[in-house]
């Protein structure tokens, strides 16, 4: 740390600031006369095309949050630190303090030239630990966590509630910082957080720097980040979830994914969905679904559609979706009864609907009935093709029989597991295939 | 042959077992593109086609079986489950602290039931691998798996053969005692704060890292730190070699562990262990004479005594634990596997 009063310490005093925000820049300044800032124009979510930062590979395909919430603001300010880390290092600092520019000190750091005896206790405090990250502000006003000074804690990971508003780093870690954020995935403060666990991050005990947003209410806080566009757009930018979870708004998302392992998982926010089109099958097959896909490729048209029953986890579905030989993909289901696999392996049908949601979310032209086959049998024709998930390994005969109306003019009745009958053609992995 | 792994303890930040795993996947020769994760849900029919058998690293602390168990049925290699610890012994000790200490708080042990960690392991192992014999045992007392499968008692090796040597020129006598990894009840770090408090003039350097049991393990170390002004936490070490280099004494006194790395890395660069006789170290440390009951009286008189050695006794103690360390060899431990392996 250096002596630098101005600077609190350390080399240089980074502030993220809006070009159109000047009013934020003017009271920062006005009211903290006796301290250096450096000011770096922030990244607008205004201005921001998030399609067009995909594709520069600025922001992934996918973004992680715990709470599921993004806005074009968060990108920003994510952006907005890296290119400020990006500064520090440009200007060769051995470390640097970042603040964004919606902060006020609770307590004064610098008075008439001199820092204060309570800063100058922390500095000295600090400059005993091994620390990568300070944070001199949480959203909350209090951190918890491992005591190690009268001032600082090393706080649990995912405690303490976030914050990226005033955080000091040393080079090596801006380095680290700058290099790893790319691309952005996290908000800025979720970034941070993620290194509690392989870096050294200290916290105050006491937040002495805040964030107005952060006192204020949501109704009237001040931040371009959360509230200020989206409130006056009635908040349908971003993401709101429905009571089942469902995504409301689509403006960002295509899609999100609640975690399976809440331990080391944040909600996955899906903003481009994957590009599966028309595959071009491996000859080394994994799958032997894959063989009879491939088959089915030869005599497949641009309006093809096909039923699958018992779609269970929806795992043949996946590779129905992934192939690009149906317009449409219909799937039966009633999750109920008793199965074998979920005795087994101690699933629920829950366990199982959720499986197959995850297995096929990706695709838009999936539809699942949620019924007893005989209650929508009558919904179907034209099919070209039909796929008997034979789970219960039972005579399927006069199953078979039923649907035969349901073809249209030529197709194929295929499944998997026992058949009576003989099929018009097999597959290494037992699959089968009856013409019709 | 040709082995991959798989893990959840990535990106979680623990001290023992990332530098265990580390030597572990050096020694099988897994190298970072034979390393995946459980999320990776394409991943198992990359491993599929190009490995032969895979090594599971479980961490327990997890919330559900679902990731877990859809990518383990989708792999048609054998699996081996390293066993580093026994989670439902976790409980039970979380359980214990608790009401010694803390009746007012909440269990709050976060692992896969009982029921789900049985499943994993009867449903998805092919072979089991423990670090001790005393897991061994354990593991039988709390699940229950099929008699017919492999399983071995295989410690975590620390370097190969030629490079396990004791680096007595590092000994130095002060009163610097130090402790690397988890600050928790089942690492005994409330029987080693209270010894200290009556030995003012040690100190006591903790390194390490909140661990699994994150807030039980905050709540031990804070009362500790507010009472004993000669312990400190030190967060996280950069380098393991830096970490010997100011102290005379590496402490670890656990109720319960598996294998404590840092005890054996410890004695080869010349700092002397203080053992705690419930330790898993002393199956692999015959003869080790820091050894310590976990009565304070016991543990001040051991320290005592060590501080008080003479440096050649000090000498002679550390040599004479090197043909205990090179045991632990990389080479015997590769073929240790090679015949699990050829069990399945």
């Amino acid at each position: 740390m250096n002596n630098k009063n101005t600077t609190l310490g350390f080399d240089k005093i980074y502030v993220i600031n809006l070009k159109r925000r000047e009013d934020r820049k003017i009271k920062l300044i006005k009211d903290n006369p006796e301290v250096d800032f450096t000011f770096i124009e922030a990244v607008d979510g205004k201005d921001i095309n998030v399609d067009e930062l995909i594709k520069q590979k600025a922001i992934s395909t996918s973004f992680f949050d715990p709470t599921g919430m993004v806005t074009p603001g968060i990108f920003a300010c994510a952006l907005s630190h890296k290119k400020a880390w990006d500064q520090a290092l440009k200007d060769g600092v051995t470390n640097a303090l970042f603040l964004e520019d919606d902060i006020f000190f609770t307590t004064a750091f610098i008075q008439n030239g001199r820092l204060t005896d309570t800063y100058r206790k922390i500095l000295k405090e600090l400059n005993q630990h091994n620390w990568d990250i300070v944070q001199y502000g949480k959203k909350s006003p209090t951190s918890q966590g491992i005591e190690i000074s009268e001032n600082f804690v090393i706080p649990r990971y995912r405690t303490n509630f976030n914050g990226a508003h005033c955080y000091g780093a040393t080079r090596n870690m801006i380095k680290t910082l700058s290099v790893e954020c790319l691309p952005v995935s996290l908000a800025a403060d979720v970034y941070i957080e993620k290194f509690y666990n392989t870096h050294n991050i200290i916290n105050l005990k006491t937040s002495l720097v805040r964030q107005i947003s952060d006192i204020a209410d949501p109704q009237n806080a001040d931040s371009d980040t959360y509230y200020n566009e989206y409130r006056e757009t009635g908040g349908q930018v971003g993401i709101s979830f429905d009571d089942k979870g469902n995504v409301l708004n689509k403006d960002i998302a295509q899609y999100i994914k609640h975690p399976k392992d809440i331990i080391d998982q944040h909600v996955e926010i899906v903003l481009k969905k994957h590009n599966f089109g028309k595959q071009k099958f491996n000859n080394i097959n994994y799958f032997g679904i894959t063989e009879l896909l491939r088959y089915l490729s030869n005599f497949s048209n641009e309006n093809s559609k096909m039923l699958e029953i018992n779609s269970h986890t929806g795992e043949s579905t996946f590779f129905f979706g992934c192939s690009g030989l149906f317009t449409n993909i219909y799937t039966v289901d009633s999750y109920t009864g008793e199965d074998e696999f979920n005795i087994k392996q101690n699933i629920s049908w829950e366990d199982v609907a959720c499986a197959y949601s995850n297995n096929t979310s990706h695709f838009d032209n999936i539809s699942h009935f949620k019924n007893e086959l005989s209650e929508i049998i009558n919904n179907f024709n034209n099919l070209f093709f039909i796929y008997i998930n034979n789970r219960n390994k039972e005579d399927i005969t006069l199953l078979i029989e039923s649907l035969k109306p349901l073809i249209g003019k030529e197709g194929y009745i295929g499944g998997h597991g026992p058949l009576a009958l003989e099929p018009f053609k097999t597959f290494s992995d037992g699959s089968w295939l009856i013409k019709i | 042959m040709k082995l991959c792994a798989v893990s959840n303890y990535n990106g979680k930040g623990y001290i023992n077992e990332p530098l265990i795993l580390k030597e572990l996947y050096s020694t099988l020769g897994i190298d970072i593109h034979d390393t995946y994760t459980f999320r990776d849900f394409n991943a198992p029919y990359i491993i599929n086609k190009k490995y032969t058998h895979l090594i599971i690293n479980y961490d327990y602390k997890a919330s559900s079986i679902q990731m877990y168990l859809e990518f383990l049925k989708e792999i048609k290699i054998p699996k081996i489950f390293i066993i580093d610890t026994i989670p439902e012994e976790h409980r039970r000790l979380n359980r214990e602290f608790l009401l010694k200490y803390y009746p007012h708080v909440s269990e709050g042990f976060t692992a896969l039931s009982q029921k789900f960690q049985n499943i994993l392991y009867e449903e998805y192992a092919d072979a089991l691998v423990f670090f001790n014999q005393r897991d061994k045992n354990l593991f039988s007392k709390y699940y229950t798996v099929s008699t017919n499968k492999p399983m071995a008692v295989i410690p975590p090796s620390i370097g190969k053969e030629k490079d396990i040597k004791v680096n007595i020129g590092n000994l130095k006598q002060n009163k610097n005692i130090v402790y690397n990894g988890i600050p928790s009840y089942f690492n005994g770090l409330h029987i080693t704060g209270q010894a200290l408090y009556n030995l003012q003039d040690f100190n006591l350097d903790i390194y390490g890292t909140h661990g699994r049991t994150d807030l039980n393990n905050q709540l031990l170390i804070n009362d500790l730190l507010r009472s004993l002004p000669n312990v400190k936490f030190k967060a996280r070490v950069r380098r393991l070699q830096d970490l010997y280099e100011n102290y005379h004494m590496y402490i670890h006194l656990p109720i319960y562990d598996s294998f404590d790395y840092c005890t054996f890395k410890s004695i080869l660069n010349g700092v002397i262990p203080i053992i705690g006789k419930n330790s898993s170290s002393l199956e692999f440390l015959k003869d080790y004479p820091f050894t310590t009951s976990d009565r304070i009286e016991n543990i001040e008189y051991t320290i005592n005594i060590l501080s008080r050695s003479n440096k050649t006794t000090l000498e002679q103690v550390l040599i004479n634990q090197e043909a205990n360390l090179k045991e632990l060899n990389n080479e015997a431990s590769v073929e240790k596997y090679k015949n699990l392996i050829k069990s399945i």
